[in-house]
C-alpha cells in the first residue's frame, strides 16, 4: 500500500508539473507575442518618426554651392542709411545687376546723396525776412517749409516695388525706376543751379537724363524722361501720395545769391568690387533659384 | 542744412516766444513782440519788437521799428530821405506808400493813428531796459526756427 501511494503521489505530481508547465509555456509565449508586437509597433512607429525627420531634414538641407559673389559698388559709399538700404535690396534681394541701368542707378543715387536737394511745399505760404547782419548790411531772406528729396525718392521707391516685382518686364522695370527719381529730382529748387536756361520740367529732366544717366542713349533715354513713360500716370499718383504723409523741415534761403546750396556734379565714380553676399540673403537665394 | 538751426537764450531756463499783436485786419499789419519769459522768477522781459506786414517781415531791430513809426506818425510832414516810406497823393488824397520786398501798400491817415497808438498802449506796463541795452540779436535761422513754434511759418495758402 505504501509503495502504491508513494507511487500516485509521483504520479499526480508528475502530471501537476506538466500541466503547470504547459501553463506557464502558454503564457509565456503569449507575452512573446505581445512582446514582439509591441517591439514591431514601436519598430514601425520610430520608422515613421525616423522617415519624417529625413523628409525634414532634406528640405533643410542647404545647397552645396560655393558662397555667393556679386559685383558691387561698395555699400560705404552712402551716408544716408536708407539709400544704403535701398541699394542693397535692389542688387541683392532682387538682382537688379544688369550693366546700363546699375551704374546708373548707383550714380543718381550717389548725387541725391551728396547734395541738398529740397522740394518747395506748394500747399504753405513762405515768410520774407529783412534782417541786418552784425556789420548792419541789409540782406533778404525767405524762410519756408520744405520737403527732402532723399525722404521722398526713398518712400516713392519702397511704394512702387511691390507693383513692379510681377507686373513688368525687367528692362520696363528699369527704366520705370528712374524715371521715378527723375520726376522728383526735376520738382526739386536747387536742381535749377546745374541745368541752367532751363525752366520747365521736361527741359530739366531732359538735362538730368544727359548729364547724369550719359550711358543711356537713343530710344531708353528719351523712355526715362516721365513725360515720355509709358506710365507717367501711375509716378504722378505716387508722388502726389507721398507729399501727404512726407515730414517737413524748415529752411532758410538767401533770395538774391544763395551760393549755400550749390550741388556738385560727380566726375568719377568709384570701382566694382566682389562682395560675398551674408548667409541670411544666401538662403533667400537658394529658395529663389529653387522656384 | 536742416538741422542747423539753433536757438540762443541767455540762460536755459528762460525760453524766447514770439507774440504777434493785430494792428490792422484788412492790411495785415501786425507788431510781432520777442518775449522772454522766466519761469523762476515768474517774470517776462520784451527783447525785441519787429514790425510785419502779410508775409513779410519789414524790419527785425529795435532801432529800425522806431524809425518806421516815426515816419509814419510824421505822415505828410515827413521827409523825402525815408527809408521805409514814401508819400503819394491821389485825388487829392495823400497816402503813404509802403514799399514790400515785391509789392507795396498804402497807409490812410486813420491806419496811421490807430498804429501809433497801438504802440504807445502796448508799452504800458512793460520795462523796454531790456530793449535798449541788450538787445537780442536775430539770425535768419533763428528767426525761422521760432515763427515756426508760433505757427507763423507755414500757413496754409487761400
Amino acid at each position: 500500500m505504501e509503495i502504491l501511494l508513494v507511487v500516485l503521489t509521483v504520479t499526480f505530481l508528475f502530471f501537476f508539473k506538466i500541466i503547470f508547465f504547459k501553463k506557464e509555456k502558454k503564457e509565456d509565449k503569449k507575452r512573446e507575442k505581445l512582446d514582439i508586437e509591441v517591439i514591431e509597433k514601436e519598430e514601425f512607429f520610430y520608422e515613421i518618426l525616423e522617415k519624417k525627420e529625413e523628409e525634414k531634414k532634406i528640405i533643410l538641407y542647404e545647397l552645396n554651392t560655393s558662397p555667393i559673389k556679386l559685383n558691387l559698388y561698395a555699400f560705404d559709399n552712402f551716408s544716408n542709411h536708407k539709400l544704403k538700404k535701398l541699394y542693397e535690396k535692389l542688387t541683392i534681394e532682387m538682382l537688379m545687376i544688369d550693366e546700363p541701368f546699375h551704374t546708373s542707378f548707383f550714380a543718381i543715387l550717389k548725387f541725391i546723396d551728396t547734395n541738398n536737394f529740397w522740394i518747395r511745399n506748394p500747399k504753405t505760404s513762405s515768410i520774407i525776412i529783412n534782417i541786418r547782419d552784425i556789420n548792419l548790411e541789409k540782406s533778404v531772406h525767405e524762410s519756408l517749409k520744405v520737403f527732402d528729396t532723399r525722404d521722398i525718392v526713398i518712400k516713392i521707391i519702397f511704394e512702387l516695388l511691390p507693383y513692379v516685382k510681377h507686373n513688368f518686364k525687367p528692362k520696363t522695370k528699369q527704366i520705370l525706376l528712374l524715371s521715378c527719381i527723375v520726376f522728383v529730382l526735376a520738382k526739386s529748387q536747387n536742381i535749377k543751379m546745374i541745368c541752367e536756361d532751363c525752366e520747365s520740367e521736361y527741359e530739366l529732366s531732359r538735362c538730368i537724363v544727359e548729364k547724369i544717366l550719359n550711358q543711356y542713349s537713343g530710344a531708353d533715354a528719351s523712355e526715362i524722361i516721365p513725360k515720355n513713360n509709358m506710365n507717367y500716370t501711375l509716378i504722378g499718383q505716387l508722388y502726389d501720395r507721398v507729399i501727404h504723409s512726407a515730414r517737413e523741415h524748415n529752411n532758410v534761403i538767401k533770395i538774391e545769391n544763395d551760393l549755400q546750396d550749390t550741388p556738385r556734379l560727380l566726375e568719377n565714380l568709384p570701382k566694382k568690387k566682389l562682395t560675398q553676399i551674408n548667409s541670411e540673403t544666401n538662403n533667400v537665394l537658394q529658395i529663389v533659384l529653387k522656384v | 542744412m536742416f538741422d542747423q538751426l539753433i536757438i540762443e537764450s541767455q540762460t536755459s531756463t528762460n525760453q524766447i516766444k514770439l507774440k504777434p499783436i493785430r494792428l490792422i485786419n484788412d492790411k495785415q499789419i501786425y507788431f510781432i513782440r520777442v518775449k522772454e519769459e522766466d519761469y523762476v522768477n515768474q517774470k517776462s522781459y520784451l527783447l525785441g519788437l519787429m514790425v510785419m506786414v502779410g508775409n513779410e517781415l519789414i524790419t527785425t531791430n529795435y532801432a529800425d521799428t522806431k524809425l518806421l513809426l516815426s515816419e509814419i506818425k510824421l505822415f505828410e510832414r515827413g521827409n523825402k530821405q525815408n527809408t521805409f516810406t514814401s508819400l503819394e497823393k491821389f485825388d487829392n488824397d495823400i497816402n503813404l506808400k509802403l514799399n514790400l520786398h515785391k509789392s507795396h501798400i498804402y497807409i490812410s491817415k486813420a491806419e496811421a493813428l490807430t498804429i501809433t497808438s497801438m504802440f504807445d498802449e502796448s508799452k504800458q506796463g512793460v520795462s523796454m531796459q531790456r530793449i535798449i541795452e541788450n538787445e537780442f540779436v536775430m539770425t535768419p535761422s533763428v528767426l525761422t526756427k521760432l515763427l515756426d513754434n508760433t505757427g507763423l511759418l507755414g500757413r496754409l495758402v487761400k
